[in-house]
């Protein structure tokens, strides 16, 4: 997915070990090495960011 | 909660980070507050759009390969980091004895916590469980009782002596019930020692069988159904009954020592 793909590195790896491996923020936070906070507005600003690039395509759960 | 808390928590609320009570403050605002709960769907919906899209592969087992073939060349490089660590050959330039320490801290010591785990694990599974540890605990007093000249505190076939007999004794009353008329006769009763606690130890026998029945309070209120095991070759029978819990051990045979426990109900 582009969206995702365009993200900053930072960013897309919160993202991705959130949504799609399913891991708690402590052990993202263990993982990446990062303090937890760190983590939350990470992964804020990278659903953010994503939800702007995808736009209406993610509103009211209409995916793709 | 007002929505510019809301604004700061929902990420961790769609994700169930919260603790229960602010989760359901944050539910609460939720039906209450259409943006807020548009925001959330939002989140949502754009974590099942992220999942069922096709941004999720596995690696390939070639990639599963080379980072074996790696772990492997890994291993044998104790051999190659003891070499004189001036003028290393060429060959072994960039493979330093750091760098070795470095990689074992990096898979070996997941590695050895990973097996601590598992030997955790198998330790853990393999430890009897409390049923039958109480279980050991009673065949090996009632294998007591009969070695020693001990089998009872009080020798009386009258329920009427041996249950006052246990006042003061012990912090319950129980129930004791001759059954000389059904086979079983009373020979006595004794105080005994199981789970940390002082417990009545009633003697029947049968024939040339020898019963104890084991009764102290239970945990629960509830009634339970018997219980048969075998250990060492004794029977033994496991009921609670009116807030008591009952264990019967003999060498007396499955069937008979089923319809004393019925007897003593």
């Amino acid at each position: 997915m582009r969206a995702v793909e365009e993200l900053p590195v930072e960013f897309r790896e919160v993202i991705i070990l959130r949504e799609l491996e399913g891991m708690s923020y402590k052990e993202i936070a263990e993982m990446a090495d990062l303090p937890i906070g760190t983590v939350m507005s990470r992964l804020a600003r990278a659903r953010k960011q994503l939800q702007q690039s995808l736009g209406h395509r993610v509103q009211r759960g209409v995916s793709k | 909660m007002n929505c510019q808390q809301i604004e700061a928590l929902k990420h961790a609320y769609a994700d169930r980070e919260l603790d229960l009570v602010r989760s359901s403050e944050i539910e609460q605002h939720l039906s209450d507050c259409r943006a807020c709960s548009q925001a959330y769907e939002n989140i949502r919906a754009l974590g099942s759009t992220l999942k069922s899209s096709d941004l999720y592969f596995k690696a390939p087992a070639l990639l599963k390969q080379r980072i074996h073939d790696l772990l492997a060349a890994d291993a044998r490089m104790p051999a190659l980091a003891e070499l004189p660590a001036k003028n290393p050959p060429s060959y072994v330039a960039g493979y330093n004895s750091w760098a070795f320490l470095r990689n074992f801290v990096k898979f070996g010591l997941p590695l050895a916590g990973t097996a601590l785990v598992a030997f955790l694990v198998v330790v853990t599974l393999n430890r009897p469980s409390p049923h039958e540890r109480l279980a050991q605990e009673i065949t090996a007093s009632h294998v007591r009782s009969l070695m020693a000249t001990h089998l009872t505190d009080v020798a009386s076939s009258d329920q009427h002596a041996v249950k006052p007999w246990f006042d003061g004794k012990i912090d319950f009353a129980p129930p004791v019930k001759d059954l000389s008329a059904q086979g079983f006769p009373l020979l006595g009763g004794r105080l005994d020692y199981l789970q940390g606690r002082p417990v009545a130890a009633l003697v029947y026998q049968r024939q040339k069988h020898l019963v104890n029945l084991f009764i102290w309070p239970a945990a629960g209120n509830s009634n339970t159904t018997e219980k048969s095991t075998v250990r060492q070759g004794y029977n033994l029978i496991h009921w609670n009954n009116s807030g008591m819990t009952f264990w019967a051990v003999s060498d007396l045979n499955p069937a008979e020592l089923q319809e004393f426990a019925q007897l003593t109900k």
